[in-house]
């Protein structure tokens, strides 16, 4: 190998490739895609939003409370949190999102247990999915909206909403049968931009 | 002509100002992207806005296979499964553009876009952790005897793969993914037996609970080989022979964010014809493997993912060669005993990020200590009882190196769902100096189903010990003066991906210069040189389809042609083949897998004398048609019983090693390996 000159040239040709690819990319830039943590939250504050719960179990001014299980790299409920601390927010329904690295691991404010037993949502990450087996003597208790972020976790009957990725786009798809069973209702606008899974 | 912006060229004026000028256009436009995102309030758009909107992950996970800036296909478990190989080369020859052969010296040698048989220009890991041994170079020492039962899936890229991994990743990188994560405890207990006195058997394990993660193997391996009668160098009738015995323990255990990586694996390969080509019973090879690697990853929320690894890898050789039969050097034949131990200890630091909210960047650097010692060579002395004495100018002359690198990537979104990645690696070696391998691709979607990949890079080589540091024995006279290989390439692919259908189709064209090759030096005897260039090009595709639900077929082919430094076409590689699955999912219980792979037809050289004049002129290998067949039969929900018959129609297979002629002055016939073969396999799983 010959250092210097070789090493210069090679270099330049990749920084002149690299740079004309980005200039090139402007176009793209001035519409730069968005961190899948934040428009999640949002999608997540419209589901709820759209979703009738079975039973009142809060009042329409306190938040609902959401346990988030699994590693959540996105800080999904930090950004619900410092939603809710925001004088309203656009869905009209506020949400209170407790994080859970791993199951019954307790948080810095409360531990798993209490979260679990007052939660009306609980959000699987694709971390979280292992702790299933666990869960299922819970989810059968009392009605709890479930949502996760594989396609499998709607189609295998495991939980009634699913936040997917596709083509770079947050998908919605919803089990029906299992929410209608758990006596969740979904509005007509949330159906229409979801993909039904029944099973 | 002095360094110095005042006396570029006027092409290099151009360049330096297009440079500034879109860097500048680069820094502007994502300082303002990022600006317009804090500004943008997601929460109060409407649903179907926020369904359209593109997102990027923060985590850096893996990207889909359509993203991947490189030629890449995965072979997953259930593929594993159903085909039943008896090992991992047997994935391998089913996989686009990749056939499989042995030449002398049993560890399989990969014929890949016409580029010669070789095991050194694919970078081999297992869970990422690098598993090619400093000595040889190769890839394929170990990759027979890591059980197929411990992988959950292989991912493969064909291209070079410098410019992230450095060495070795020249014409294909080739990861082994063991048991992934998943919830609970799983567990498997195997055996099989089949023809040649072959007996295998191990354990695997798994547990994931809460924060930990544990997989544990064992396997073992006993096989006599193919044995058929083949007439030696010395047209005496022997018979060929490639027995192999392997030991095999890999552990692999996360606590948090630490993880700890830990395999050992000792091969024992006895008598074969070996590149003496004398039928040699008393011959024997040991391979032994270590690897050790501990790691800790964390996640900084915002300050993005930090990866920090510290390994130590070690391969030991020690072989006894029968270099001579008794019966032809009385009394006591001549045995050769080399040994050499290579050892690499480094560390590496990995950095990734989303950055201007769009980009996911990598950033590592690496630092390797690599060192060859325990250099022996022992031979049989004039001493009537035999007994071994020390050369005194070993084999291999004993080295200390030290390397370092810094590799970097960029993937960002270009237009709308496109993507581009920019990547390289700077690597010095103390030995061979530095060298910087970029690696650029882009991809976009054509439309809901289908995938387009352009793609371009570079990969080195460095020399392995045995290429650089030979001193006189045999016919290699000494060569300290070898450099890297160097590869550079060009890869298009076109792939459709719809719920029962898959296909894609690539092309490539592929140019290595600085080619290593041995080449008869005028004083007598041969040596190692950079003097070999090919270029290469071609076409490689693959298609499946699934039918009824649970049955699925697949075929591949490829087509390339690779000439050499004068014109001549590479030698003793297929220009083309091809490979079929069949997979039939009968019921829950019951599964046939049938596979036929075409290869064809090698062209050999002509022997030649010392002086460039044809001997003999040598017989092309054929094309050939091999077919195998697996059946697995679920007779308990925990009791999987396995069939495998290997080469069902018994079809000649012959290495392409050089063609040489006998001491009669007669073409030696080419050696035969693995005929038909027939295994039986049972499973427990827990």
């Amino acid at each position: 190998m010959q250092p210097g000159n070789n090493i210069l040239k090679r270099l330049s040709s990749a920084l002149l490739l690299f740079a004309i690819a980005t200039g090139l990319c402007l176009p793209h830039l001035c519409q730069a895609a968005i961190d899948e943590g934040r428009v999640r939250a949002a999608v997540i504050l419209h589901i709820i939003a759209l979703t009738q719960l079975p039973e009142p179990t809060v009042t329409p001014d306190q938040p609902l409370r959401m346990v988030v299980l699994g590693q959540d790299p996105g800080r999904l409920a930090d950004i619900l949190n410092a939603k809710m601390n925001e004088p309203a927010a656009s869905t009209g329904k506020m949400v209170r999102a407790s994080s859970f690295a791993a199951y019954d691991k307790n948080g810095e404010t409360e531990t798993f247990a209490n979260a679990l037993r007052d939660c009306q949502v609980l959000y699987l990450t694709k971390d979280g999915m292992r702790y299933l087996p666990q869960l299922s003597a819970l989810l059968t208790k009392r009605p709890i909206l479930t949502i996760g972020e594989t396609e499998e976790f709607c189609q295998n009957g495991d939980g009634m909403v699913c936040l997917t990725i596709k083509a770079q786009k947050l998908a919605i798809h919803i089990n029906r049968k299992l929410a209608i069973d758990a006596g969740f209702h979904f509005g007509a606008e949330l159906l229409r931009h979801a993909v039904l899974v029944d099973k | 002509m002095p360094c110095s912006p005042f006396f570029l060229t006027c092409r290099q004026r151009i360049h330096t100002r297009i440079l500034c000028l879109s860097t500048s256009v680069f820094l502007i436009s994502a300082l303002g992207a990022a600006n317009k995102v804090h500004g943008q309030d997601l929460f109060a758009l409407p649903l179907e806005e926020l369904l359209n909107i593109q997102v990027v992950t923060a985590t850096l996970e893996a990207t889909s296979i359509h993203e991947a800036p490189s030629i890449m296909t995965v072979i997953s478990h259930e593929e594993i499964q159903n085909i039943n190989p008896r090992n991992i080369t047997d994935i391998l020859n089913l996989t686009p553009g990749f056939n499989m052969v042995v030449e002398s010296l049993h560890a399989p040698l990969l014929q890949l876009r016409g580029t010669g048989n070789r095991q050194d220009n694919v970078l081999l890991l297992i869970d990422g952790h690098r598993l090619n041994c400093q000595l040889f170079g190769g890839s394929t020492y170990v990759i027979n005897d890591i059980p197929v039962e411990l992988i959950d899936h292989v991912e493969i890229i064909r291209g070079p793969g410098s410019a992230l991994y450095g060495s070795n990743a020249f014409e294909a990188v080739i990861n082994l993914i063991t048991v992934p994560e998943q919830n609970g405890k799983q567990g498997l207990i195997y055996g099989k037996y089949g023809t040649d006195d072959t007996m295998g058997g191990g354990t695997t394990y798994a547990s994931t609970d809460h924060d930990q993660h544990l997989v544990l193997s064992a396997a073992g391996f006993d096989s006599n080989g193919p044995n058929d009668p083949y007439v030696d160098l010395s047209a005496y009738n022997g018979t060929i022979e490639f027995p192999q015995r392997s030991k095999n323990i890999y552990a692999n255990a996360r606590q948090g964010n630490w993880n700890i990586l830990a395999l050992r694996n000792i091969e024992n390969s006895g008598p074969y014809i070996g590149n003496t080509l004398y039928d040699n019973e008393g011959s024997d090879r040991e391979y032994t493997t270590t690897a050790i690697e501990g790691s800790y990853s964390r996640d900084l929320n915002a300050y993005g993912n930090i990866s920090l690894k510290t390994y130590y890898d070690e391969f030991d050789y020690d072989a006894l060669w029968e270099a001579m039969p008794v019966r032809l050097s009385p009394p006591n034949g001549l045995f050769k005993a080399p040994t050499a131990t290579d050892a690499r200890l480094g560390g590496e630091v990995i950095w990734k990020k989303t950055l201007f909210s769009s980009h996911r960047f990598l950033l590592g650097s690496s630092y390797d200590q690599i060192k060859l010692y325990n250099s022996t060579l022992q031979q049989t002395g004039p001493s009537p009882s035999g007994q071994m004495v020390a050369v005194p100018a070993s084999w291999i002359i004993p080295e200390e190196n030290s390397h370092h690198a810094f590799f970097f990537q960029d993937q960002f979104p270009l237009f709308t769902d496109s993507h581009v990645t920019l990547g390289g690696r700077y690597d010095n070696y103390d030995k061979y100096g530095d060298t910087f391998n970029p690696r650029i691709g882009f991809t976009t979607p054509v439309n809901a189903d289908s995938y387009i990949k352009l793609l371009y890079g570079t990969a080195f080589r460095a020399p392995s010990y045995y290429e650089s540091n030979t001193t006189a024995h045999g016919n290699l006279v000494p060569t300290t003066d070898v450099t890297p290989e160097r590869l550079e390439s060009i890869e298009a692919e076109y792939s459709v991906t719809q719920p029962q259908l898959t296909w894609r189709a690539n092309t490539f064209y592929t140019k290595i210069t600085d080619l290593i090759e041995t080449v008869t030096v005028p004083a007598g005897g041969t040596a190692k040189r950079n003097i070999g260039t090919i270029d290469s090009y071609g076409l490689e595709a693959e298609a499946k389809k699934i039918f009824f639900n649970s049955h699925s077929i697949s075929i591949n082919g490829y087509w390339n042609y690779a000439e050499d430094e004068k014109g001549d076409r590479v030698l003793r590689t297929p220009q083309y083949g091809a490979a079929l699955i069949l997979n039939n999912k009968w019921s829950e219980t019951w599964n046939t897998n049938i596979q036929a792979k075409y290869t064809g037809s090698m062209e050999k050289a002509p022997v030649l004398d010392s002086n460039g004049a044809v001997l003999a002129y040598a017989e092309d290998l054929p094309a050939t048609i091999t077919c195998n067949c697996s059946v697995a039969f679920v007779i308990d929900k925990n009791i999987t019983l396995r069939g495998l018959l290997y080469n069902m129609f018994d079809e000649p297979l012959y290495s392409p090693a050089p063609s040489r002629l006998d001491s009669a002055g007669n073409m030696l016939a080419d050696f035969p390996y693995q005929g038909r073969f027939a295994m039986l396999s049972m499973e427990y799983r827990f």
